[in-house]
C-alpha cells in the first residue's frame, strides 16, 4: 500500500516537472535572442539496477531542459546535455533530490 | 464552433510540418534529419486524431498506433545505423565497439 | 435547453484543448527550425512535441468519451506509447549524433563526456 502511494507520488512529480520544463523550453524558443549556455555534465548516480537507471534516464529526458546523452559502461555515471547550465553542481543536486529519491521510494522498501 | 477550432488546429499543424520539412531537407547532419522525421511522425499522429474527431469516426484509431510504432522503429534503426554502421548486430560486437 | 448549452460549452473546451496542443506542437517545430545544434533541437523535438500530442489525444479521448459514448483504450495506449518512446528516441538520436562526431554549438560551456572519452583513448 505504501508502495502504491510512492508510485502515485512519482507520477504526480513527473507530470508537474513535464509541464514546467515544456513551458521553460517553449519560452526559450520564442524569445527573440537566444540566451542559453548549453553543455554536457556528468551525474554520478546511486541507483544500481538497470530498471532504476532506465526509469531515471527516461524521466530526465522529459524534464527541465535536460537530455541523457550517454550512460557509462559500469552504469554509475549519466552524461546529461542541459539546455541552460547555470551551475552543474546545483543542477545535479536538484535531480538527485527529486527524482532519485522518488525512484528509491518506489523500488526500495 | 468546435469544427472551426479543429480546422484551425489542423492548419497550424500543417505549418508545423512545413517547418519540419525545412529542417529535413536542409539539416547539416543526418541526426538533424532523423529528429525532423521523428517530429513529423508525431505531428501526423495528432493530425489523424483531429481528423477522427472531425469525421466523428473511430475507424482510424489503429492508424494512430501504427504510425507511432513505425516512427519509433524508424528512429531507432536510423540512430543505430549512423552510430555503428549496421542496423542488426552480429554476435561479436564487443570487439569492434 | 440547459443541456444543449452545457454540451456546447464542453465542445468549445475540448476544441480549446486541441488548439493548445496544436500551438505547442507548432512552437516545437519552430524550435526545430531555429535552434543552433542537434542536441538543442532534440530538446525541442522530444519535450514540447510530447506535450502537444498529450493535449491533442486527451482532447480526442474526452470527445469520444462524452459525445459518442465510446471509451477508447486505443487512444490511451497511444498516449502511453508516445510517452515511453519519445525519450528513448531522443536519447538514441543524441548519442548517435555525439558518436558520429557532430560538434556542439560553439557557445556551449562544458563537456564532461569528451574529457572521459579522451582519457579512455590514451
Amino acid at each position: 500500500m505504501k508502495k502504491l502511494w510512492a508510485i502515485v507520488k512519482l507520477l504526480i512529480l513527473f507530470i508537474k516537472e513535464l509541464f514546467i520544463s515544456s513551458y521553460a523550453v517553449m519560452l526559450q524558443i520564442v524569445r527573440p535572442r537566444l540566451q542559453i549556455r548549453p553543455g554536457i555534465f556528468a551525474l554520478k548516480t546511486e541507483l544500481k539496477s538497470d530498471w532504476e537507471i532506465t526509469l531515471l534516464s527516461c524521466l530526465i529526458c522529459l524534464t527541465p531542459g535536460t537530455l541523457t546523452i550517454n550512460v557509462s559502461r559500469d552504469s554509475r555515471t549519466l552524461y546529461i546535455h542541459a539546455m541552460d547550465i547555470e551551475d552543474a553542481n546545483e543542477l545535479s543536486l536538484q535531480i538527485k533530490g527529486t527524482f532519485e529519491r522518488a525512484i528509491m521510494e518506489v523500488t526500495r522498501p | 464552433m468546435m469544427s472551426t477550432l479543429l480546422l484551425l488546429s489542423l492548419t497550424i499543424l500543417s505549418f508545423a510540418i512545413i517547418g519540419c520539412m525545412y529542417r529535413l531537407l536542409k539539416g547539416p547532419s543526418i541526426s538533424d534529419r532523423i529528429a525532423a522525421l521523428d517530429t513529423i511522425g508525431v505531428l501526423l499522429l495528432s493530425m489523424i486524431a483531429i481528423i477522427c474527431m472531425l469525421l466523428k469516426t473511430y475507424a482510424y484509431f489503429d492508424i494512430i498506433l501504427v504510425i507511432g510504432i513505425l516512427t519509433f522503429i524508424g528512429t531507432t534503426a536510423f540512430a543505430r545505423y549512423i552510430e555503428r554502421g549496421v542496423v542488426i548486430e552480429s554476435g561479436d560486437d564487443e570487439r569492434n565497439r | 435547453m440547459k443541456a444543449e448549452m452545457m454540451s456546447g460549452i464542453g465542445e468549445i473546451i475540448i476544441g480549446l484543448i486541441v488548439l493548445a496542443g496544436a500551438l505547442i506542437s507548432a512552437i516545437s517545430a519552430f524550435g526545430l527550425v531555429r535552434l543552433p545544434d542537434v542536441y538543442l533541437r532534440s530538446h525541442a523535438a522530444t519535450k514540447s512535441a510530447t506535450l502537444g500530442v498529450l493535449f491533442i489525444l486527451a482532447g480526442a479521448f474526452l470527445y469520444f468519451a462524452f459525445y459518442l459514448d465510446h471509451i477508447s483504450a486505443k487512444l490511451l495506449l497511444g498516449i502511453v506509447f508516445v510517452f515511453i518512446t519519445a525519450p528513448v528516441a531522443g536519447h538514441l538520436n543524441g548519442r548517435a549524433a555525439y558518436i558520429s562526431g557532430v560538434p556542439l554549438w560553439e557557445r556551449s560551456v562544458q563537456d564532461d563526456w569528451a574529457v572521459v572519452l579522451k582519457k579512455n583513448k590514451d
